[in-house]
């Protein structure tokens, strides 16, 4: 009971260091900054996110956290827009509600799928919070046992999922996330204050530059395919139908599906605290849940409301929770929590039990930033999302060069050097043949970053440890098995199988 | 005219659906990409280990580990694709046209858009260059002009976007906000 008034406590203080000046402020930049550019169909919210970074650098460590949560927070809220009044998905996290959404528009009833996805998003994260809330003593007890070994082994197991569940390929993964870690030694080695690769050059004495890699790896290659098809994804043929109608329709589909919208929330915090495994994982199963647990399943992709709410519900749950991993294990819980962790640590935030234990409410503020930006952007996208839509036909050749210049000058800004521009257009370029041949950048981002943070907690368990860590600790013997499961699990599957049909087939015999 | 390949699937040949000329390129365009990347990472990591060998022990246990086990995920996945190269390719059937949200990415996208990426690159090219050569505070500016002068757009627009954002960046940034971003080669050199 003591340590939910502690809780408690750490959340109010959380809410009342939002509600200063300053940083309701920066929250607010962020939301309408995350909402002009996340609604570009092509760029979507992580480019948005990322063209903030640099300024948020020059800024105070709180202001700069509202900044980039509230960018973080609005994407779910614009990618709606054009998913249920164009049929123009911004990103993957929006496909199941462009099923549900758009078939209901074109009947007149865009208002009320508009609504409803708002309203389930707050649900959503209020949930989420309180979900967060509940299981707070649990976390912390957890993350109390843990020393180096276990810091260093959990960034292993969350560097294996994060590089097996994103993309196709697992080797595909695993090698990115081993070009990042390759990356990641670049500079003073840790152990011995050596300089490792970079022979003439005293820029990478501190390492790679990440924000200019960053901007590069994310940015480039949405704005070079922007450039190249040369018109915007939602073209002439996409009627834009408006309609002020549905409102309450909406927020009541919401509230008579509250059982969905919990089932969705859980959904949702469980896929945000799974490293790297992000908002479409969530989407998807909390899509799959509604259409499971519906009496008339053929309604599904005619327009079903409950088609709507599912998803939007677990997208947005899985958001604050993803915040979670990302400050307690310094494991980020989803793609765009991958770049803000790059971020924390330049801030100077360091991933650890501190985070929610005696800065518990600096993590609160984050959560809450999240949960307060949505709840503002709710309220702008219902009142000004038929002028938003807009913003979808905005010609190419008046986004690019100005998006482009934003990221020029934001990898300038990290080191003021040109070593970052130069970093920046290779990166770029990379990104770019990755993207297309479908080597997932996430991993490679994840090996860069946690790369530089593991390398010290393996060298403090090694000294003070030995090599008994590696088989006297039990919370690091379980982190290693579900390593080996996550490695090997499809293998292993294929070989029982194998074993068990030839059983079978010697048994019929 | 149709054409026979082997099947993209895994399954025997004799199952496998026919494919044209148009859609084996990409198929094949993709397939080669994949072996000339595993070779550049294959002495990327070579040179990667070299580099440190002159090291402390310490300095250098890291970067063997991530050696190693890249080394050994190498050559499960090049194995992998000797044995089936066809097991990474199902992003290009026909029947699942595209895993992307718009069927924007993929050796298809590249090779039905190749005039306007290799345009785009060679814009991006030479904005870096650009900048390399005077400086964000100048080529940024006169790249977004250019740009927008080049695309049709208004000229006046991009006049007043050239001049608007040297003030920005010139003023703004150096003057007021004391961010001095990077002189070019070119201007260090007139120093």
């Amino acid at each position: 009971m003591v340590e939910y008034v502690e809780i408690l406590n750490a959340f109010w203080n959380g809410m009342t260091m939002l509600f200063t000046w300053p940083v309701f402020s920066a929250m607010m930049i962020g939301v309408i900054a995350g909402m002009i550019v996340g609604l570009i169909p092509g760029l979507g919210g992580l480019v948005a996110h990322i063209l903030l970074i640099p300024f948020a650098l020059q800024m105070d460590l709180i202001p700069a956290l509202a900044m980039l949560l509230g960018v973080y927070a609005v994407i779910s809220q614009t990618e709606c827009i054009p998913a249920v009044l164009l049929g123009v998905p911004g990103t993957v996290n929006s496909m199941a509600t462009t099923l549900e959404g758009f078939p209901m528009s074109k009947r007149g009833e865009g208002g009320r799928a508009l609504s409803a996805a708002h309203f389930a998003v707050n649900m959503g994260t209020i949930f989420a919070s309180i979900i967060f809330i509940m299981v707070l003593p649990i976390l912390r007890a957890i993350v109390s046992r843990f020393s180096s070994p276990e810091f260093f082994m959990m960034m292993a197991l969350g560097l294996v999922i994060a590089s097996t569940l994103t993309g196709r390929s697992k080797a595909r993964g695993l090698l990115m996330a081993g070009i990042g870690l390759m990356l990641g030694t670049i500079g003073q080695s840790p152990g011995t204050g050596d300089p490792r690769y970079v022979g003439p050059f005293l820029y990478l004495w501190e390492g790679v530059p990440m924000i200019p890699i960053l901007l590069g790896l994310f940015g480039v290659p949405e704005v070079i395919d922007l450039a190249a098809r040369n018109k915007t994804i939602a073209t002439a043929g996409h009627q834009v139908i408006t309609m002020t109608t549905g409102l309450w329709a909406g927020t009541r589909d919401v509230l008579v599906n509250m059982w969905l919208v919990l089932r969705c929330s859980v959904i949702g915090v469980l896929t945000g605290f799974i490293p790297g495994l992000g908002g479409t994982a969530a989407e998807w199963m909390s899509y799959a849940s509604a259409v499971a647990t519906d009496k008339d399943k053929s309604t599904f992709g005619r327009g079903n409301v409950r088609g709507v709410i599912a998803p939007e519900v677990g997208v947005a749950a899985h958001m604050p929770a993803a915040i979670v991993p990302t400050v307690a294990f310094g494991i980020p819980g989803n793609p765009p929590m991958a770049v803000l962790l790059g971020v924390f640590v330049i801030l100077g935030i360091r991933p650890g039990p501190e985070m929610l234990t005696t800065k518990l409410d600096t993590t609160f503020m984050m959560v809450n930033t999240v949960t307060v930006a949505g709840f503002i952007a709710s309220a702008i996208c219902l009142v000004t999302q038929r002028w938003l839509a807009q913003l979808c036909f905005v010609r190419a050749s008046l986004i690019v060069p100005f998006v482009l210049a934003a990221m020029f000058v934001g990898a300038g800004f990290f080191r003021l050097s040109m070593g970052d521009i130069g970093f920046f257009a290779a990166a770029g370029l990379i990104g770019y043949v990755f993207k297309h041949l479908d080597w997932p950048r996430v991993p490679l981002v994840m090996g860069l970053i946690l790369g530089m943070s593991a390398e010290p907690y393996f060298f403090a368990s090694i000294d003070r440890y030995g090599a008994t860590w590696l088989y006297e600790r039990p919370i690091v013997v379980v982190l290693e098995a579900l390593i080996v499961f996550t490695l090997f699990a499809g293998p292993l599957k294929s070989i029982f199988q194998k074993i068990w049909i030839s059983f079978r087939t010697t048994e019929r015999a | 005219m149709v054409m026979p390949i082997k099947p993209l699937d895994g399954t025997k040949a004799a199952e496998a659906k026919p494919m044209t000329p148009e859609r084996m390129r990409p198929i094949l365009l993709g397939r080669k990409a994949d072996w000339i990347l595993m070779a550049i990472l294959l002495v990327i990591l070579i040179i990667y280990i070299a580099l440190v060998q002159h090291l402390n022990w310490r300095a250098t246990v890291f970067p063997w580990f991530i050696t190693v086990a890249m080394l050994f995920v190498l050559g499960l996945y090049g194995l992998s694709k000797k044995r089936n190269p066809a097991v990474w390719d199902e992003i290009y059937d026909p029947e699942h046209e595209s895993m992307s949200v718009d069927g924007d990415t993929g050796p298809d996208y590249l090779m039905k858009n190749a005039s306007g990426v290799k345009r785009s690159l060679f814009g991006f090219l030479a904005i870096t260059a650009l900048t390399m050569l005077l400086g964000p505070v100048y080529a940024i500016p006169l790249f977004v002009g250019g740009y927008l002068y080049f695309q049709g757009e208004n000229k006046i627009f991009a006049a007043v976007s050239l001049v608007a954002l040297w003030i920005v960046m010139h003023y703004g940034f150096a003057g007021a906000m004391h961010i001095n971003l990077p002189d070019g080669f070119l201007i260090d050199l007139f120093k």
